[in-house]
This record gives C-alpha cells, sequence and structure tokens, in this order.
C-alpha cells in the first residue's frame, strides 16, 4: 500500500472521526430498533472484531496467543466493555451530543491526573486547557441541582471519560511492539465474549433484531469499528500523533450534527459553547507531545 | 529486655527444671557445675520454668556473676519480684556483677525504697556510675548507653594502647569492646578504631595514625530513635554517646539498639491499633492498665462514631424514601475507611523511618489525590457493575432505578475513596505539627473520621442523582 500525501491522510483522519463519532448516534438507532444496550455492543464487538482480524492478516497471522493474546482479550476486553457500556448508557440519560463532548474531556483527565502526580509541570497552556475544560464541563452541565440535564448521565460520561483516560496506559502496555490491529481485534473479541457471557447470563442477548437494529450494528461494526480503524491507522503513520489529535477534535461536533440529523434530538447552545471550550481544551494540550490515541477500537461514546 | 516466652517456645527451660529442682533439693552445690556449661538465657528459661520462690535458691547456687548473666535474661516481672524478695545485701551482691547499663534499668524496675536499699548496698564507684546512668531519661542514648567501653589516650602508640585494652579485658568484663575509642587529655572523643585494626596496626605507630577521626556519634540527650537510626544508616555494633562538651561518657550496643527498635515498633503497631502503647509484653500487662490504655481509645473513637449516627440522622428522609441506598452504606464507608487507614499506616511508616518529613505534606498529598481518585475509580466501577449485575441476574432488586443507584454507589466511591487517602495521609502531617506522636494517627481513627464524612459524601451525591426518582 502506497504512503498517502498529507492531504489524503488529513481526509483518512476525517473519516476516521466522523466514523468513532457515529457510534453514540448508530448506538441509539440500535436501541430504538429494539436491541439492548449489551446486545447491539456484543454484535458490534463480535463483528468488529472478526473484521479487525482480517485487516491484521487473518486469524493465523493476527493471533498474539500466549499471555500477552490473553491480557488482551481478558485485560483489554474487560477495560473496552466497561467503558463502552457506561459511556452508552449515558444515551438513556442525555443527548448524545452532550455524551460526546462530556467524553471528550478524558484529554483533560489525563493532563490532571499528570499534573496531580507531578509527573508533569503546570505551565500557561496547560491550565488554561484545565481552566477551558471545566469551564466547558460547568456551561454544559450547569448546577448539579438544576434540572438542565440528568446528572446520572452527565456522571456516566464523566465517570467514563476519567476510566478512559485511565485505560490508555493499560492499553498502551498491550500494545508496545504489536501490530495495533491484532491487538485491537483481541480486545474487541474480549468485549464480544464477556458481553456474550453477561447477555446470555440474563437472557438479554438475541439474534432476533430489527432491520433498523441490524443495520445500525451493521454500522456500528463496518464503519464505526473497522473502517475507522483502518482510516485512522493509515493517516496517523503520516500526520503523527498531535496532528492526527487535532484533526480528531471534529469528532464530538460530527456527533452532535449527526444527533441532530438521525435521531432528531434538540441541540442546545450551552452544549455547543460548552462542548466548543474542552474541544480548544484538546487542542491546546496537542501543543505539547500529546497522549495520542493508542486505542483504536472505539472507547464507545463519540470519541470511538 | 527479653520478653517472656510461651511455655511451648522455651522447651529447654521445661525439659530441665525438674531435674534443676530436684539438683536444688538434694545437693545445691553441684548446680554451678553441673549448669556451667549452658548459656545464661537458657538458664534463664529454667528459672521462668520452675516456681518463683524457687528462682532465688536457683541465683543463690549460681556464683555471682553467672547469677547476674542469668538475671539479665529473666522476665522483667519475674526479676523484679524474686530481688524484692532478697535481702538488700544478696540482690546487691548480684546486681553489682550486671553491666551497668543493665543495672541502671533493673533497679529502674523496683519499688524505689527497695532500688534505694540495694542501691546502698552496692560499692561506691559502681553505685555512682549507676545514679548517673538512672539520672539519664531512659528513653534518651544516655538512658540506653554503657558505661563499660574500652577508650585510650590519643597520644599513645599501638603497643600502649593495646597494652591498655589488655588491661582493661583482664581487669573485668567489658561489655562493649567491638571498638576502642580515643580521647584527648579533656576527654574528648577524637577517634575510633576496631579491635582489628589496632591487632593489625605496626607497634610503633602512633595511634592517631591508625585511627578514624571522623566518628559518628550522638548526644547523651538524644532520643533511642535518634539514637537506632544512626545505628542503622551507619551499620554500627555500637554507637559512642558524648556530652555536650564533646565528652566520651558512654557506648550504646546494638543489642540494646535491637530491643529499641522491637520496643518502637511494637508502640507503633499498638497505636496503630487505636489505642496506647501498652509499654509491657501482652502477658504481663495488667487487667486495670489493659482496660485504661483499651478504653480511653474505645471511647474516643465511640464518640466520634456517635457523629456518624448524627449525620445519618440528617439523611433520614433520605433514608426513608429510598431504603435501597442503606444498602450499601458499609461499602462507603469501609472502602473511605479502609483507604484512609492505607494512607496513614504508609506514612506514619515512612516518617518513622524519615523518608518523609513535615515539609513533603504537599508532595504526599499530591501523591494521594490520585491515587485516591484512581482506587476510587476501580472500586467505583465494580460497584457499580456488581450493582448490575445482581440486578440483571435476578440476584437482587435495587429497584426500577437501579442504574442511578449503580452510578450514585460508584460516584460515591471515588469521593470516598479520594477523601479517605487524602485525610488519612494528611492526618500524621496535622499531628506531628501539633506535637503529638504521628502514630497517634491510628487506623480506627481515620476510619472513625472518614466514616462520617462518607456518609455525608454518599447522601450528597445520592440526593444529586436521584432527585425526582427516589428522593
Amino acid at each position: 500500500m502506497s504512503r498517502p500525501s498529507a492531504a489524503r491522510a488529513t481526509l483518512f483522519i476525517l473519516g476516521a472521526a466522523c466514523c468513532f463519532g457515529s457510534v453514540a448516534v448508530l448506538t441509539e438507532l440500535a436501541k430504538r430498533g429494539g436491541a439492548t444496550l449489551t446486545t447491539a455492543l456484543f454484535w458490534r464487538y463480535l463483528v468488529g472484531g472478526a473484521l479487525l482480524a482480517l485487516a491484521a492478516g487473518g486469524v493465523r497471522r493476527g493471533w498474539i496467543g500466549g499471555r500477552a493474546g490473553a491480557r488482551a482479550l481478558l485485560l483489554g476486553g474487560t477495560g473496552q466493555a466497561v467503558i463502552a457500556y457506561m459511556s452508552l448508557a449515558a444515551l438513556d440519560y442525555v443527548p448524545a451530543a452532550t455524551l460526546a463532548f462530556l467524553f471528550y474531556t478524558y484529554p483533560s483527565w489525563v493532563a490532571a491526573i499528570a499534573v496531580l502526580r507531578g509527573s508533569e509541570r503546570v505551565d500557561a497552556t496547560r491550565a488554561a486547557a484545565l481552566v477551558l475544560s471545566l469551564g466547558g464541563i460547568a456551561l454544559m452541565v450547569g448546577s448539579p441541582w438544576s434540572a438542565a440535564l440528568d446528572p446520572v448521565g452527565v456522571a456516566l460520561a464523566l465517570g467514563s471519560a476519567l476510566l478512559y483516560a485511565l485505560y490508555i496506559p493499560l492499553i498502551g502496555w498491550l500494545s508496545a511492539g504489536r501490530d495495533p490491529a491484532a491487538v485491537s481485534a483481541h480486545i474487541a473479541l474480549g468485549v464480544a465474549v464477556l458481553l456474550g457471557v453477561a447477555g446470555l447470563a440474563d437472557g438479554e442477548l438475541t439474534g432476533r433484531l430489527s432491520m433498523q437494529s441490524w443495520l445500525a450494528v451493521a454500522g456500528l461494526a463496518v464503519v464505526s469499528t473497522a473502517i475507522a480503524f483502518v482510516l485512522f491507522l493509515r493517516g496517523l503513520a503520516v500526520l503523527g500523533p498531535v496532528r492526527t489529535a487535532i484533526v480528531s477534535t471534529v469528532e464530538p461536533f460530527w456527533t452532535a450534527v449527526l444527533a441532530v440529523v438521525a435521531l432528531g434530538q434538540p441541540f442546545r447552545l450551552a452544549t455547543l459553547a460548552g462542548g466548543a471550550m474542552i474541544a480548544a481544551a484538546v487542542l491546546l494540550l496537542q501543543r505539547r507531545p500529546a497522549p495520542g490515541r493508542p486505542e483504536p477500537v472505539g472507547g464507545g461514546a463519540g470519541a470511538g | 529486655m527479653t520478653p517472656p516466652q510461651p511455655k511451648e517456645e522455651r522447651p529447654l527451660g521445661t525439659l530441665l527444671a525438674p531435674d534443676i529442682l530436684a539438683l536444688l533439693d538434694e545437693a545445691p552445690g553441684s548446680v554451678a557445675t553441673e549448669t556451667e556449661e549452658m548459656h545464661p538465657a537458657d538458664l534463664a528459661d529454667v528459672a521462668e520454668a520452675i516456681p518463683e520462690e524457687r528462682v532465688a535458691d536457683l541465683l543463690r547456687a549460681l556464683p555471682a556473676d553467672r547469677a547476674a548473666d542469668v538475671l539479665e535474661y529473666l522476665d522483667e516481672e519475674r526479676r523484679a519480684r524474686v530481688l524484692e524478695a532478697m535481702s538488700s545485701a544478696q540482690a546487691a551482691r548480684l546486681v553489682t556483677e550486671m553491666t551497668p547499663d543493665e543495672r541502671a534499668d533493673v533497679l529502674d524496675e523496683l519499688e524505689a525504697e527497695t532500688a534505694e536499699d540495694i542501691l546502698a548496698e552496692i560499692p561506691a564507684e559502681a553505685r555512682r556510675e549507676t545514679e548517673r546512668l538512672r539520672a539519664y531519661d531512659p528513653d534518651t542514648a544516655g538512658g540506653l548507653m554503657t558505661t563499660e567501653y574500652v577508650s585510650v589516650p590519643d597520644t599513645m602508640s599501638v603497643a600502649a594502647a593495646l597494652a591498655g585494652v589488655r588491661a582493661a579485658a583482664r581487669g573485668g568484663r567489658k561489655e562493649a569492646m567491638y571498638a576502642v575509642y580515643l580521647t584527648d587529655e579533656r576527654g574528648r572523643l577524637r577517634g575510633v578504631l576496631s579491635l582489628r585494626e589496632l591487632l593489625a596496626a605496626p607497634d610503633g605507630a602512633p595511634v592517631t595514625d591508625v585511627a578514624w577521626s571522623e566518628v559518628v556519634s550522638v548526644l547523651d540527650v538524644a532520643d533511642r530513635e535518634e539514637v537506632a537510626r544512626v545505628t542503622a544508616n551507619y551499620g554500627l555494633v555500637a554507637v559512642p554517646v558524648v556530652d555536650a562538651l564533646g565528652r566520651l561518657v558512654g557506648v550504646v550496643t546494638v543489642d540494646d539498639v535491637i530491643d529499641v527498635i522491637q520496643e518502637e515498633q511494637t508502640e507503633d503497631v499498638q497505636k496503630l491499633g487505636g489505642m496506647e502503647a501498652l509499654d509491657e509484653p501482652y502477658m504481663q500487662i495488667g487487667f486495670g492498665a489493659m482496660i485504661r490504655k483499651r478504653g480511653v481509645w474505645l471511647l474516643v473513637l465511640f464518640i466520634g462514631e456517635m457523629a456518624t449516627a448524627s449525620v445519618m440522622g440528617k439523611f433520614e428522609s433520605e433514608i426513608d424514601r429510598a431504603i435501597v441506598l442503606a444498602l450499601f452504606i458499609p461499602l462507603i464507608i469501609s472502602s473511605g475507611g479502609n483507604s484512609g487507614s492505607q494512607a496513614t499506616s504508609l506514612i506514619i511508616r515512612a516518617m518513622a523511618l524519615r523518608e518523609v518529613g513535615l515539609r513533603d505534606w504537599w508532595r504526599v498529598a499530591r501523591r494521594e489525590v490520585p491515587t485516591g481518585l484512581v482506587l476510587g475509580a476501580i472500586l467505583g466501577t465494580i460497584g457499580f457493575a456488581r450493582i448490575l449485575a445482581w440486578q440483571s441476574l435476578g440476584w437482587a432488586d435495587y429497584t426500577e432505578h437501579y442504574m442511578r443507584v449503580a452510578v450514585a454507589v460508584g460516584a460515591a466511591l471515588v469521593g470516598v475513596v479520594t477523601f479517605g487517602s487524602l485525610t488519612g495521609s494528611m492526618l500524621p502531617f496535622a499531628l506531628r505539627r501539633l506535637g503529638f506522636d504521628p502514630a497517634s494517627a491510628s487506623a480506627p481513627f481515620v476510619a472513625t473520621l472518614v466514616d462520617v464524612t462518607g456518609i455525608a459524601i454518599y447522601f450528597t451525591v445520592a440526593a444529586i442523582l436521584l432527585r425526582g426518582v427516589l428522593l
């Protein structure tokens, strides 16, 4: 495969961001079609994982095996399943756009933890980013005692962002020196196994879905998992992590637009303003070496 | 001090006790020869195993220096009772043979009047030495040191110093002969060398040429913890003790330092367990003292826990309306208490080892907040998943709003564990700043403190998340 130009690479990353950014909307569509969250996620990760395994060169080439493979399946899969479930469960309480922007605070969580630990200095840029991020959340959510947004949805979205920030180093460790496609396939299949067991145990898992749910699940697996991942990797190879992260900030805005168009959800000005502040914080944080995006399978919300 | 051993841990004493008793009855004159190969610690085990009224007979049957050795290994309380049962002259004969520091310690254990009577009976020089040592606080270097060390003038040659050391060794027992100290004409500590270095040095060389002039020492008023720290840091077997003018006044030997470390650790562990330090072995402490030392803190903690009941009372209406919340109160508050106890234990130990000092409080706080946040996130996620799982599997019914309950429990755990870690780590700093022992920040104390705040955090979070639904 030839190396794409910078312009094409930017388009690839934009495409990947839109694909990842469609996760929340496609999940909501699957649920509106009658699928439970467990079922939608199970099929997404099962089919998506199989496609990623193909992208990694097939089962034989992509199979990591040994303890590293087991770790990716179990640890990576469990972490991904919890984050995906928690973030997408927020859709029952807050609009997709709100979820996408709140989840997008995860780079700020990473920075905040690094600053608190003392592993990174609090310079003006970093302080401004953290203030912007907190301000964006406050603007979007308002007072916890007001009824603008359901606090449960906010807690789920922010909680999953915090967990994603903690999950990034784990993924970095699991992926070290290995083909990212293979690791992602393992993680996706780990999620599918976990949710499959959980779904079977509580009797929720089913293959009898409505056409709308199947189409949404197919979109999740093919577009928001496999295609998004391939585009992301090809773009990342040319642009590098900093520019990739900057271009990827389009992701929550895409989710917001799609939620209005596909779900007919209202779009609040406070969401746009708060979201813009959160995205600006992410852009500011990219002025320094970025945490990058080590997890291509999909965080579950808009951030994919 | 030798702590008493349970019977099963001194099988030799138990085994030999009948034979020794028989010898004491039938041929007391042969006890000394029959036991001359035994270590004094083993003979002390025998003395522990025989009836207490026969211990004095056993000691009388031994040569005075041997009896003194046995006394040194005997359990403190039994030793005190045995000496008090003897005549002053008999007791004085034994304690005179003890090392000066042990002699001072033994007399400190006795009733003041008895100690004075015995002291009056011992030779004048030993009495003065003992009185000087007893004047020191027992928890200082002066209270720990022995005056049986070897020193030579720094003007001597190696040959003369060797002759002096040999004369000192032949002249009687010297407890600390690991090193030879050099002093000037005013008795100030000027150097040190090991016995091996002295033996290996050329006879004609001045002793200052082979001695180390940089000597690690402690002041006679230094706290015993400081003595233990210096001994550990420099890997010493004996630490010289000097007065304010730099004059050598004694030596603390490593066996006494080990006792100090054991006692300090015991004290810290007991305080961490939520009580005053017992100051005596568990099996020796009296019933009243046990009640007092444990009861005071139990009472303080009990009163503290009353605040938990008061705080819960503030949320009574919430509990009435959402009884499901009450199910998770133990989970929430114990997690906060546990995280606080962990942090407290870590910081107290780090303070004891001087890894952190008062000025490090900000660095510790910056470590504990993200640590608490991450640990809280892990526990919160597990708590969240557990509620969803139990509800899905039909093992519990957390109402139709189970997702809200799960989020409330998860979020509260993040807050409580973070708060617990921060509070638990800061409390030892606050106590030290106020002049208390940081170890007083016992784990139960921290747990009580975090219980109160944990309840408040939990119900505040629940009030936000369940507002208009369950509350």
